[in-house]
């Protein structure tokens, strides 16, 4: 409960945030110093950067875009991996054989590779990343969701619906899939914060986000360069990060536990 | 009338096993005339289920099936899925061993009743919702509308098994086959869904085959009686005279069984 009530005022902040303050995210204010320390006088709540543009608005605005890489990658990749899992556990055989070993040779490439070989490719791009990032991320959707209808297959309920002659695309619009969804709506949780570090890490490394917008990951780069310096501009992005990965986890963690997934209930 | 409703001859139902098949049912014939009930009757393991899932068409994939099964004269080994489809699903109604996880837990009862009406009689969601009420009526469920808008986990297990039977009856079948159907509920429960499903099956003149390792339940409500063994048919005929004089010594074993306790 704690956790989400947690993720929920971080949502709250980074969607209202940056409208509160007087500041924007390219705004360089000449008058402060540059990488002035948090202050409630000037209205830089935390603090300024090296370039003197307002921390407050830029770790928020960074968040805005974290969590949107996080949410949607999730998304893209929760759809397609649902899609392929159920096709191949459904029908089994040899297509589920030659489907999951596709699975497998993707499963094989080195994913930063593949994030290096695009941005050279077709340069930075904000799509780039979430495509990238939803490419990986459901190979282990697919996986789960291949076992789990494996399992769903062999349930009485399924048998009488083929004894009612209902068709394939039916039987998996109505039988499996809504019966998927406890088990991935607790991947999903578990996936977005795995996203969410992922894009930091990308951007960490300068393969993310460009400036002048920003994310978490972006942010936390800059910080640590000046970190003896402005030590604030890595505490707080930092701490946002890491608060967001932490109730994400929990929320995960409790939902798994509520809709009790061991027991295959 | 001389065809038999179903007609089950010289059945095999094979799995791979480590070096050569292995049968799960073995030379199993035996013939069910329109408006009658056989019981097969057997421990765990004798194949009674693979039986009837071969009857079904739904034996597992890696599994063969060679003989020949023929409902109301039709062959309906080597069928394909569609054509098998209006067989089953008009002709064969079935219900299985465990209620709980017959019905989808994620679809509404209504929807569920619906589906095979609207599929194998071509009725208009009206008219199978209407129908629906009627059959849930029939098999005393009370408050039927309301019922039809519950999920399977608001319902106990005895009231599951009967909802699966006004599915099971809702395409108007000439067959009705029952799996261990009172296996998973109490015993004051199911001498109430036996009751209901003799009365059901001979208000609309089934054929019933019933599955079912218990010989009271057999006993009272089949003609005929079919026990089985490690996949074989090791004995069949009438309920009466068999069970006055059992040929067999497993039967004989069976009835000693039963009359101890």
């Amino acid at each position: 409960m704690l956790a989400a009530a947690v993720l929920a005022l971080i949502v709250i902040a980074v969607v209202v945030g940056p409208l509160l303050s007087p500041y924007t995210v390219e705004h360089i204010d000449f008058d402060a110093d540059w990488g002035t320390p948090p202050s409630q006088a000037d209205g830089h709540w935390f603090g300024t950067d090296s370039l003197g543009r307002d921390l407050f608005v830029r770790t928020l605005s960074g968040g805005r875009l974290s969590l949107a890489v996080g949410l949607s990658s999730t998304l893209v990749a929760i759809l397609i991996g649902v899609l392929y899992g159920a096709v191949a556990g459904y029908f089994g055989g040899r297509a589920d054989r030659w489907m999951m070993r596709a699975v497998d040779v993707l499963y094989a490439l080195p994913f930063m590779f593949l994030v290096i070989l695009l941005t050279v490719l077709f340069g930075r791009h904000l799509v780039l990343m979430f495509a990238a990032i939803g490419a990986v991320n459901w190979l282990d959707t697919a996986r789960v969701v291949r076992g789990q209808t494996l399992a769903l297959r062999h349930r009485e309920f399924v048998t009488a619906a083929r004894m009612a002659g209902v068709a394939d695309g039916v039987m998996l619009r109505r039988h499996i899939v809504p019966n998927l969804l406890g088990v991935v709506v607790v991947y999903a949780t578990l996936t977005v914060p795995q996203v969410i570090l992922i894009e930091s890490f990308l951007s960490f490394l300068g393969l993310g986000v460009q400036e002048p917008s920003t994310s978490w990951g972006a942010l936390v780069n800059d910080g640590a360069r000046e970190m003896e310096v402005t030590p604030w501009s890595l505490i707080f992005p930092g701490a946002f990060l890491a608060l967001t990965l932490l109730s994400l986890n929990r929320v995960g963690d409790a939902l798994r536990d509520a809709l009790d997934i061991g027991s295959g209930t | 009338m001389s065809d038999p409703l179903l007609s089950v001859q010289r059945l095999y139902v094979g799995f791979p096993g480590e070096s050569e098949r292995r049968y799960a049912v073995e030379d199993v014939s035996f013939e069910l005339p329109a408006g009658g009930t056989l019981g097969v009757i057997g421990e765990s393991g004798s194949g009674k289920s693979q039986t009837m899932l071969a009857i079904l068409g739904l034996t597992p994939r890696q599994a063969t099936v060679e003989g020949s099964i023929r409902f109301e004269g039709r062959e309906l080994t080597g069928l394909s899925e569609r054509a098998l489809n209006r067989v089953r699903g008009a002709g064969i109604g079935c219900v299985f061993q465990n209620p709980m996880s017959s019905l989808n837990p994620y679809l509404r009862i209504g929807a569920q009743m619906v589906e095979g009406m609207r599929t194998h009689l071509g009725l208009s969601q009206a008219d199978a919702w209407a129908e629906g009420l009627r059959l849930l009526d029939a098999v005393r469920i009370s408050d039927a509308a309301n019922r039809m808008r519950q999920y399977p986990h608001e319902l106990s297990g005895g009231m599951c098994q009967r909802v699966m039977l006004a599915i099971a009856l809702s395409c108007r079948p000439r067959l009705l086959i029952a799996d261990e159907p009172t296996t998973a509920l109490d015993v004051t429960v199911q001498a109430q869904l036996l009751d209901l499903i003799r009365e059901q099956s001979r208000a609309r003149g089934l054929s019933m085959l019933l599955i079912s390792h218990d010989l009271a339940v057999v006993a009272t409500m089949c003609e005929r009686v079919a026990v089985m063994r490690q996949g074989q048919l090791i004995e069949q005929g009438d309920t009466q005279a068999l069970m006055s004089a059992p040929q067999h010594p497993y039967t004989r074993a069976l009835l000693a069984a039963a009359e101890v306790r």
